[in-house]
């Protein structure tokens, strides 16, 4: 910025310097809301248990010691889509957990023609995160750790 | 995105720190990472509003290629938790929504097929044979719609009988063959950098005929 002092028109920077301005801020913001990975519920919904044994390992019980919101942009598309792969008592479960009480316990298909619906759907399925917390076996009740939004679901060797 | 934005921005990629020669740690480099998921959603549509798993995904390069090709679920899976680190960094330094799972691909329990496509580049099995088939039969059970996979061109035949064969796969068709170049990480490398021949493979897995889910007991 400051090289360009003394030119005969500043004016004509002016679009250059606006941009670094921006691009500080955008840094600023960054720092201020950097929160790392986390996880959704739309992971949760495709894991399950694979411990030695366990018959049925899905849902994995959440376990919340820390969640965010992040916004993502909205796809009604992927949504109507998703709708039929998702196991809507898991993520209904799993939201209520994170303390989102919105969502519907029981949902059918006719429902997608909603927008306000489809936004629900939408922010459960893609806007609750898990960053600290566990997953937990509903079968033996082993824990599988969240750290960082990671969930480590490492077997032990007598697991496998 | 255009392919040369794409490979510039996955040359940016932060890479093993430390790489760890039993698990055949190999950056995938920006040039084949690019054309490899350039091709999956210009040639196929297999990238764009999709739920894409990266096996074995080690700093991120193909599942981070995904998210900038559209993706709307990135998971990526690694059994090391370091490379998982550098991994969720680099998404973060492209402010991508990523999702990680730390486990060992080939016993992570899945519910369904929620995943569409699989990308991966998974060992090649010169430490532990057969590291590779054990990635693609994983892959081909979990994807609804395609697997991408770099795998040694002096094994093509032995993974397309294995992917028919084997592992149901509908179809297996080499797309390209590519240099691999692996640079000298490893002290055991006697030349400074190698050229492998590696072919990028797609494969379609065998559709559901009850409607794309399996039972749980079909994936252990």
């Amino acid at each position: 910025m400051f090289a360009l002092r003394g030119r005969r028109n500043p004016s004509l920077h002016r679009p250059i310097i606006e941009d670094l301005e921006k691009k500080i801020q955008k840094i600023h913001l960054r720092v201020l809301f950097s929160q790392g990975t986390e996880m959704r519920l739309l992971t949760h919904n495709m894991l399950s248990s694979n411990i030695k044994g366990v018959t049925n390992g899905f849902p994995l019980r959440v376990e919340v010691e820390k969640m965010v919101e992040k916004q993502v942009d909205f796809n009604a598309d992927f949504l109507k889509n998703m709708f039929t792969k998702i196991e809507w008592k898991a993520l209904f479960d799993a939201a209520q957990t994170m303390g989102y009480t919105d969502l519907p316990a029981e949902a059918e298909s006719s429902m997608l023609d909603s927008d306000e619906f489809l936004k629900k759907f939408h922010h459960a399925l893609l806007e609750l995160h898990l960053e600290e917390g566990a997953l937990i076996c509903p079968e033996t009740g082993r824990r599988f750790p969240v750290n960082k939004g990671i969930p480590n679901m490492l077997l032990h060797e007598d697991e496998v | 995105m255009k392919l040369k934005q794409l490979e510039s921005f996955l040359g940016d990629l932060q890479q093993f720190s430390n790489p760890k020669v039993e698990l055949e740690q190999y950056p995938t480099g920006p040039h084949i990472a690019s054309r490899m998921l350039y091709t999956a959603e210009n040639s196929f549509g297999d990238v764009s509003n999709k739920v894409v798993a990266d096996f074995g995904c080690g700093c991120g390069t193909l599942g981070v290629a995904a998210a900038l090709l559209g993706a709307e679920h990135v998971i990526g899976l690694d059994i090391d938790p370091q490379s998982l680190e550098i991994a969720s960094l680099n998404a973060e330094d492209l402010e991508l929504d990523m999702n990680f799972v730390h486990c060992d691909v080939k016993n992570l329990g899945w519910r369904g097929q929620i995943v569409d496509t699989v990308v991966m580049n998974p060992p090649f099995g010169t430490r532990k044979k057969g590291a590779d088939m054990d990635f693609l039969a994983v892959a081909l059970k979990v994807a609804s719609q395609a697997v991408y996979s770099l795998h040694k061109s002096s094994t093509r035949d032995h993974v397309r009988k294995a992917a028919l064969r084997n592992f149901n796969a509908s179809s297996a068709e080499v797309l390209c063959e590519l240099r691999y170049d692996v640079q000298q990480l490893y002290k055991f490398h006697k030349k400074k950098e190698v050229d492998i021949a590696v072919d990028l493979w797609r494969f379609v897995p065998q559709k559901d005929k009850l409607g794309g889910i399996i039972a749980d007991e079909s994936l252990r």
